[in-house]
């Protein structure tokens, strides 16, 4: 399973859809096994998320994101955890532990991930 | 003259509170932040317009709560606090917590204390969204972001627009009218390296044959009488950007075998000239018309068909994908609350039910236009079953659709579309509405769907 974390210095980037820096987390039997760091400054939206299909990414971590945004992603039947914040370390742990809706890791004002909750049913 | 000395005002320190009142008063979101990023303050206009709470917005990081696209690359505020300098409306956009695109303009200053020592920043920020609709609906700057569906027949078209756009090749859209051919003509066009050149678009259908002969590839003084100086067509006005011809089923065969001219050699003659012009533009062609049938019929060319046809694009109407419903509902209340200055909150229950049962012959459009009549005729935040125009309401009592009193009637009934669609075909369905085969096999047992005799999986009896 491959995770795709935009990421800013070491916390996650506040909005998806500025995000220049992607990092890519390959997990098995629940551990990062490999990390690599992505740069997609000066790429389109489309080159983004292209990339991230053709990547095989399977879930998206990550902070604020548009609608608009989030129809791409999902479009490409990748899944996402949207309105997260905090040091990338321990988003990915909490992610591991399938410990993300702790308040914490929550934006403020997103509550529980909003009308979006529904999708992150059933673990990964 | 000593009448006129100005009395010395007495400085009266304001309590925490006060300041607070005052700021909760101004329309202006206003917040601070200490050294370290973290809110200190947040008016109640800075709570509206990002949908954060006063309460989870002070003590946490700034960019977490702003959610402003230039918070990662280029913050305002950490411009100030750097130079000293304030910035002053400078135009961005955050993302409210409902994913919402927010344009807002902001300003910076420096906050200090007493002693002119620096103790953290201010930011007050302006929402735009009016601004920016009416900019929207006055220059027709619509793009693929104004797309508003969630239906996977939807997604399938974004997937497929990028790629689209990109491309040099003729499109065709088809759909009903009022779904929105010329919004997605819009987007193509926005999206590709053209979007810079005009977009240029031609109702096909609006004018008599003559006239669009001449208002497409123009004219030469004295090519008939009144023709005094040269007029240039819409080809030659698109340059090299892209020409929208709509309704392109409703053409006269002498003109269609022009425009295949133009299709094939990328040349035309303005009326009255003998030289060639070169057309650069790209062409998207759209209509309401199963162009197909046309062909058959003999009432359309089908060498023209097939130069038009190198993408074909449909456009589903909006009784096919009703999940929309909701979501196109909450896109115009926002659209109209922002250009009618109104606080209209959703519709009420009733109003969902007529609307999600109403057939929409007009699509997109016709929603649309309930919507505005509602903001017209009400004064209330909610709009109610008696705000909706009659013809609705009466169709809805007199002649009552299949109705969807539950989720499980609407489930039944959006799966029954999708099996008919996809001829049965359990594994097409299945990829179509984006659930696995046994999802739906489980869904179908569920909802007592039957089966007719033949399907797509079955092989027709000998």
């Amino acid at each position: 399973m491959r995770v795709a974390i935009p990421y800013w210095g070491n916390r996650i980037s506040p909005v998806l859809d500025t995000a220049e820096n992607f990092l890519f987390v390959d997990i098995q039997n629940g551990k990062c096994v490999k990390k690599d760091e992505i740069s997609f400054s000066g790429k389109s939206h489309f080159e983004k998320v292209d990339y991230l299909k053709k990547h095989s990414v399977n879930w998206l971590l990550c902070g604020a994101i548009s609608d608009y945004y989030y129809n791409l992603f999902s479009a490409k039947r990748i899944k996402i955890i949207p309105w997260l914040r905090g040091d990338i370390d321990h988003v990915l742990e909490a992610f591991l532990c399938n410990n993300l809706f702790e308040p914490g890791f929550v934006m403020p004002g997103c509550k529980g991930f909003g009308r979006r909750r529904r999708r992150l049913r059933g673990g990964f | 003259m000593t009448e006129n000395r100005k009395k010395p005002i007495k400085k009266t320190k304001l309590s925490h509170d006060e300041i607070t009142a005052i700021l909760d008063s101004v329309a202006e979101g206003v917040f601070t932040v200490d050294e370290n990023w973290r809110i200190t303050s947040f008016n109640r206009a800075a709570q509206k317009i990002t949908g954060v709470p006063e309460e989870e917005a002070v003590g946490s990081f700034c960019f977490d709560v702003f959610k402003a696209s230039i918070c990662e690359t280029d913050c305002a505020l950490r411009q100030t606090m750097k130079t000293g300098k304030p910035i002053i409306n400078k135009a961005v956009y955050i993302i409210n917590a409902v994913g919402k695109k927010i344009p807002i303009s902001i300003s910076t200053a420096l906050l200090k204390d007493k002693n002119d020592k620096i103790i953290g920043g201010v930011e007050t920020f302006r929402d735009l969204s009016m601004v920016e609709q009416l900019r929207k609906e006055l220059k027709d700057r619509y793009t693929f972001e104004d797309i508003v569906s969630k239906s996977p027949n939807m997604k399938h078209i974004f997937n497929l627009l990028p790629l689209i756009a990109n491309s040099d090749s003729t499109v065709v859209i088809m759909g009903e009218s009022g779904t929105g051919k010329e919004l997605l003509a819009r987007a193509i066009h926005n999206l590709s390296y053209r979007h810079t050149q005009p977009f240029v678009i031609v109702n096909c259908g609006a004018l008599p044959d003559t006239l669009l002969e001449s208002e497409l590839f123009g004219y030469k003084a004295g090519a008939f009488t009144d023709a005094k100086k040269d007029k240039p067509g819409r080809f030659t006005i698109a340059r090299n950007g892209t020409i929208f011809l709509d309704e392109i089923g409703d053409i006269s065969p002498a003109l269609q075998v022009k425009l295949l001219r133009v299709l094939q050699d990328k040349t035309y003659e303005p009326l009255g000239s003998v030289q060639s012009y070169k057309s650069r533009a790209r062409i998207i062609a759209a209509t309401n018309k199963d162009l197909p049938q046309l062909v058959k019929e003999g009432k359309f060319r089908q060498d023209l068909y097939y130069r038009i046809n190198v993408v074909k694009i449909e456009i589903p109407p909006l009784r096919q994908r009703r999940e929309d419903i909701p979501l196109l509902l909450e896109h115009f209340i926002y659209k109209f609350n922002k250009l009618k200055g109104k606080e209209v909150v959703g519709v009420s229950p009733d109003v969902m039910k007529i609307l999600m049962n109403h057939n929409y012959p007009g699509n997109v459009r016709e929603l649309e236009n309930i919507i505005e009549h509602a903001f017209a005729v009400s004064s209330e935040n909610l709009i109610k079953p008696q705000h909706l125009p009659e013809e609705i309401t009466k169709v809805s009592t007199r002649a009552p659709q299949p109705g969807y009193n539950t989720l499980s009637q609407l489930q039944k009934q959006y799966i029954l579309n999708a099996l008919e669609r996809n001829n049965w075909n359990r594994y097409q369905t299945a990829k179509e509405l984006g659930i696995h085969k046994t999802t739906l096999y489980r869904k179908i047992r569920k909802l007592g769907i039957d089966f007719p005799e033949y399907d797509g999986r079955s092989k027709p009896k000998e």
